[in-house]
């Protein structure tokens, strides 16, 4: 098997790509417990891919995804960048996880190729990597709106934080801290659990022990899950204020009746959004690979959206992808995107509080963030294009009943 | 405290019940059977597929899982044991961890990478004394296995069939000079071992959810079950499997969550170091 895959390399390594096509790599997590989120992205790729490619694309050109599987370990993730890379892309829809999107900088930073990912930790975009680009609004962004929304909107003054041990917990660890800090809030409390942990019995009870008023937690999804509804089981009562694992419908269907009042940071909520052309694209989604998108899903759909703009703009010659990239903007479904100079593309969060509704959980807008550098103007790098004019929709506010009514029928 | 205990408790029961369907077949066949943690993640699935595809109520998708578990006993004794039976140990082993990957692969190709839900007997009903919450499931995890050891203990103590499965377990040319057929009975520990799964899936998935990889995590806790416990009796995995669940709460609740694994690994290179056969372990004395 390894002579065949070895000779399919070479192959492909000496195939120069046609005139006809344009080459992606795509990384993602196809299997391991990571695949929830990583599937879910290739998914997105490819709708967005094939879209592209029906609506004509870049003038002769069609975009061909080279996937490759990163399971949930850095070395599957390089062997997966490996074999991106001998099939000669002009650039890497990457991975969310960001140990393993560390692994692969070295290699990016060698080739000179772009990478964009939707992943959330800080310091990603922190070790002046000129080829990697972030799509989603990173820990230091969004926690500080954790934090904020705890201590401004709920009044905690003894919060507790339950955090996952990886880098991603670590980091939006440390950025609650500091922001809680500066407002003069000390966690009562601060918890730590693995990723693969099933019971959080241990970490709920110190909690209760220390009479938290607002749990503040930072997990993957199924630790999330696992959290809340034991988090209810135990009977504490207390606000939880969730990380964006929590938004994603997988996890209402473990959790249950105890999503009952969690708020929850997202950047977008395609399944309850009401823009139409949200709407239409959730709908394709779920017909297309039966299954609901999350909000990493549909940043991925515009990120990938975004890196087809560039290509159309200026060819598959890398360096001009990245040098597009850092100029413009681009207005995708979720939102506006334009990068800082630590190449961080959005800026926007929602803080949603769900309810149970005939057994399902509904979201609605709790508060609404949006610094936007178009609307702030406070990122170096201005924006000296908007490649797609439309109504900006995000954040509307509590969606309507009617509006809610149609997605369920859905 | 309490609240901690019976949480611990109750962890601790299903430990134990997969450490035993473990520690069935090692002994019978002289191999680690890597594969049973999948054993369990499909105990919970076929209860899932009984209850979400086939819309059976709880009690028939538990019938269900059983009879599915033990038909998959008999593949698995079939397929990765009987054929190579008479080769060495690490032949056996490696057998196992093929079928371990097998299933968990096939779990994902069936099942998808989100973690399931299968739901309780008990819904998530919880009572409250006080301040004291407990979870219904884990009063019923605890119960139903303390029925199960008491049923076991008895099966291999008090019954033919339990005595000949013992008997093949000591040494197997011995049981069939005794007339025992061997074969027969170590399908039987496969199947018996399937039937324990079964039931540690269906208690596990309503409290840990069902992911592919959830498998790998409970064969990890019921090493250490067994390693604490001793590899020989039934009240060594049960003590094990208690010791592991409480220690496991009570250390991330008061002295650190970051830390609570490696905490219970060193607890159990203590047990190592201090009493190499475990709380329970058989003298080798006696088996001679």
């Amino acid at each position: 098997m390894l002579v065949t895959l070895a000779a399919r390399d070479r192959w492909w390594k000496g195939r120069v790509p046609g005139p006809s096509e344009v080459r992606v790599g795509v990384i993602g997590s196809m299997t391991s417990g990571l695949a929830q989120l990583g599937q879910r992205q290739i998914n997105s790729a490819i709708l967005a891919a094939e879209e592209w490619n029906s609506e004509g694309g870049s003038p002769g050109q069609k975009i061909r995804l080279i996937t490759e599987d990163s399971g949930d370990s850095t070395t599957l993730a390089i062997t997966a960048l490996d074999r991106v890379l001998n099939k000669s892309p002009c650039a890497v829809l990457g991975p969310i996880y960001s140990f393993q999107l560390f692994a692969l900088f070295p290699e990016i930073r060698k080739e000179g190729i772009v990478l964009i990912s939707t992943s959330g930790t800080r310091e990603l975009t922190q070790k002046n990597n000129p080829w990697y680009f972030r799509l989603y609004p990173h820990d230091g962004f969004i926690k500080q709106v954790c934090a904020t929304f705890a201590v401004e909107e709920l009044k905690s003054r003894r919060p507790a934080l339950m955090c996952v041990t990886t880098e991603y917990g670590r980091s939006g660890h440390e950025i609650l801290v500091e922001t809680l800090k500066t407002m003069g809030v000390t966690p009562v409390v601060e918890t730590w659990h693995n990723k693969d942990d099933k019971d959080m019995t241990g970490q709920l009870m110190a909690v209760k022990r220390a009479k938290a008023d607002v749990i503040i937690s930072q997990a993957h999804p199924p630790d999330t899950a696992i959290l809340l509804k034991q988090q209810r089981g135990l009977g504490i009562d207390v606000p939880h204020v969730a990380s964006s694992a929590a938004s994603m419908p997988t996890v209402h269907e473990l959790v249950g009746a105890a999503m009952e009042g969690v708020y929850v940071e997202a950047a977008a909520e395609p399944n309850f959004d009401p823009d139409p052309r949200m709407q239409a694209w959730t709908k394709k989604y779920v017909e297309t690979f039966n299954t609901r998108p999350d909000s990493f899903a549909v940043l991925f759909y515009d990120s990938a959206r975004f890196l087809f703009e560039a290509i159309r703009a200026v060819g598959p010659e890398r360096a001009n992808i990245a040098a597009w990239l850092r100029r413009n903007t681009y207005q995708g479904l979720a939102g506006t995107y334009a990068f800082d100079r630590e190449q961080n593309g959005a800026f926007f969060a929602v803080m949603l509080q769900y309810r149970m509704e005939q057994g399902k959980a509904i979201p609605s807008v709790a508060k609404k963030y949006d610094f936007t550098p178009s609307k702030q103007g406070s990122f170096i790098e201005r924006p000296k294009k908007v490649v797609i004019a439309r109504t900006p929709h995000l954040m509307r506010g509590t969606w309507q009943s009617h509006e809610i009514a149609s997605l369920r029928s859905q | 405290m309490v609240q901690e205990l019976i949480s611990g408790l109750a962890m601790g029961c299903v430990y134990a019940l997969v450490s035993f369907g473990f520690v069935l077949v090692y002994n019978a066949v002289g191999a680690v059977n890597f594969a049973h943690g999948e054993m369990v993640l499909f105990g919970g699935y076929f209860g899932l597929i009984a209850t979400s595809w086939l819309h059976f109520p709880l009690w028939v998708a538990l019938i269900f899982s059983l009879a599915a578990m033990a038909g998959l006993g008999l593949v698995y004794n079939r397929v990765a044991y009987y054929p190579i039976r008479h080769r060495p140990a690490a032949t056996v082993i490696i057998a196992s961890i093929g079928m371990s990957i097998l299933l968990r692969n096939s779990a994902l190709a069936l099942f998808g990478p989100d973690p399931l839900k299968l739901d309780s007997f008990l819904g998530d009903r919880v009572f409250s004394m006080g301040d004291v919450v407990v979870g219904q499931h884990h009063v019923l995890i605890i119960a139903l296995t303390l029925i199960l050891f008491l049923g076991l203990s008895f099966l291999f103590d008090r019954t033919s069939i339990g005595r000949k499965l013992q008997a093949t377990a000591q040494d197997q040319e011995a049981a069939r000079l005794m007339g025992i057929n061997v074969n027969r009975m170590i399908t039987l520990t496969f199947v018996l071992s399937a039937l324990l799964a079964s039931v540690a899936g269906f208690l596990l998935a309503p409290v840990w959810f069902l992911d592919p990889d959830v498998g790998l995590v409970v064969i990890l806790k019921a090493f250490i079950v067994i390693v604490i416990g001793g590899f020989g009796n039934i009240r060594g995995m049960m003590a094990g499997g208690l010791f592991l669940g409480v220690v496991e709460v009570l250390v991330a609740s008061h002295v650190t969550s970051e830390y609570r694994d490696v905490i219970s690994f060193l607890i159990l290179i203590a047990v190592l170091v201090a009493l190499p056969r475990g709380f329970f372990g058989e003298k080798i004395a006696q088996k001679v």
